[in-house]
């Protein structure tokens, strides 16, 4: 009784949270699964809470992943139940697509097998390289990389930009500075394997990182960025009008690894999980979905980057 | 006549002196940049034809076929470069430009966040490397601060530098073979 009680009163409190936009540290609830604010259990199926609008472009996302453990397996089958209510065709990959060597075993273990339903459906993955893994993974056809360690591709009415965070070097900084204003869809999102923004324990923001890039992202008017490396998921409080999100425990999992700061909006730090998107127009919907199906965060947002308009040329007006 | 000659070639040697010593002095700094970056070249002119007796690395749907390319192209550049030594592309007064390059960065006003940057990066301690030996697949890389990278000479896309401990290597992209090893180039704090 006492229990239950304690119980209203979290999840009372997390609603509130979240309608006045405070953080929410679902990490925090120690008590087990039955506390995190959900709406259906497992064993109800798929609860799907995307709007699934016509011609909407749906994707999902993974991090950290390649592991070969069950509990890659078993959010690989949580994603491949919610692509057959979804029908997303993309999946992308924040960055440690395989951990512990790039034999033929580990493509087979930690990405082929997992996956087989969801690469058996026509789902293309689209990779980025993080610190575990082999530059060689972008001659990997079914990682879509097409021999490139950065790339960008079209999907709908958002271009998608994949970086290699591990080495951003001049060459890579002004190819993405030149992808991104010749991109004329309104959103443009952005994915790779280091946080600019992280409460993580374990590893935190990648300060120097984030010095060269948002300032690109807001002049050019990036929308979402994805990363992962922390092992848990977290919603940040947008910057300069970019969303962040970290997904890095597709496959890995720090447990209770996040330190929440008021630049959390949630975090989830006790299981493994995956993101699904649905972008209609300028509203981003994504759901978060933990390896035994409950959802872990879901929502709404309005796109508010835009491209800053060019500084006028006093010389034009002469 | 004959005194005003001597004056006007006076004055010429003089100010021929003068022009000489106001002429920047070549910077011994870029010389040493140039002939690191002309080593790296003849590495990938080396590594290209090596590349040459094997089927390139092109996009594949198979593990195999990658993992078999990636071995033969290892076995033809270990032959090529048997016997390599340390210091072939970091030559001492390389390493020393290397020193004065990453030390600028640290001690620069974002010096902070290159450190933490370093430090938040999954660092690596170090670990015995060889040269022309393969980086273990095993070991993850330190992803470079990209301060320090920019202020680094650059590199064509063949080969990449990385950080083990508070050395920087040269790494060979795709077959993981360590080209050189500079000691000590990252400040100690």
């Amino acid at each position: 009784m006492r229990a239950g009680r304690y119980l209203q009163g979290v999840v009372l409190a997390i609603l509130v949270a979240l309608s006045v936009g405070q953080p929410v540290r679902l990490s925090g609830f120690r008590g087990g699964s039955s506390a995190v604010p959900q709406a259906q259990t497992a064993s109800q199926g798929p609860e799907v809470r995307l709007p699934l609008q016509d011609k909407s472009v749906r994707f999902a996302v993974i991090g950290d992943s390649g592991t070969g453990e069950a509990a890659q397996f078993e959010v690989a089958r949580q994603m491949e139940l919610y692509r057959q209510k979804v029908k997303f065709d993309t999946v992308l990959m924040l960055g440690d697509n395989l951990y512990g060597g790039d034999s033929p075993r580990d493509y087979q273990r930690k990405f082929e097998e997992p996956y087989k339903a969801l690469l058996d459906a026509g789902v293309k993955f689209y990779a980025s390289l993080g610190n575990h893994d082999s530059a060689n993974e972008r001659f990997y056809k079914p990682f879509n990389m097409n021999g490139q360690r950065y790339y960008s591709f079209k999907l709908g009415n958002a271009t998608i930009f994949a970086l290699d965070s591990t080495y951003m070097d001049s060459t890579q900084l002004s190819w993405l500075t030149k992808q991104l204003e010749a991109a004329n869809t309104p959103w443009k999102i952005c994915f790779f394997h280091h946080p600019l923004y992280s409460d993580g324990k374990f590893h935190g923001s990648d300060l120097d990182l984030r010095t060269q890039l948002t300032p690109v992202f807001k002049k050019e008017g990036v929308g979402l960025v994805l990363s992962g490396h922390e092992h848990v998921y977290e919603r940040i409080l947008p910057k300069d009008d970019t969303y962040y999100f970290v997904l890095g425990n597709s496959g890995q999992l720090r447990y209770h690894n996040v330190r929440s700061s008021s630049d959390t909006v949630v975090a989830f730090d006790t299981d493994r999980a995956f993101m699904l998107v649905e972008i209609v127009n300028s509203t981003l919907n994504f759901q978060v979905i933990s390896r035994d199906g409950r959802t872990v965060d879901a929502g709404s947002l309005e796109l508010l980057a835009k491209p800053m308009p060019e500084p006028k040329d006093p010389q034009a007006s002469n | 006549m004959r005194w005003f000659r001597l004056i006007c070639c006076g004055l010429a040697v003089v100010s021929s002196i003068s022009y000489a010593q106001s002429t920047p002095k070549v910077n011994a700094d870029s010389l040493v940049g140039k002939n690191f970056t002309d080593r790296v070249s003849a590495y990938v002119a080396l590594r290209k034809s090596a590349q040459s007796k094997v089927n390139p690395q092109k996009p594949t749907n198979s593990a195999d076929t990658l993992d078999s390319r990636d071995k033969l192209l290892t076995q033809e550049l270990k032959a090529a470069r048997q016997g390599a030594k340390q210091g072939e592309m970091f030559t001492p007064e390389a390493v020393v430009l290397f020193r004065k390059l990453v030390a600028s960065s640290f001690n620069s006003s974002d010096g902070a966040k290159v450190r933490a940057s370093l430090r938040h990066a999954e660092p690596v301690s170090k670990f015995a490397l060889k040269i022309n030996e393969d980086y273990p697949s095993t070991v993850p890389v330190q992803s470079m601060p990209p301060s320090v990278l920019m202020n680094l000479p650059q590199l064509p896309k063949e080969v990449e530098y990385r950080i083990v401990g508070r050395d920087l290597i040269l790494l060979d992209v795709g077959t993981n073979l360590v080209v050189d090893i500079a000691p000590n180039v990252v400040p100690s704090s």
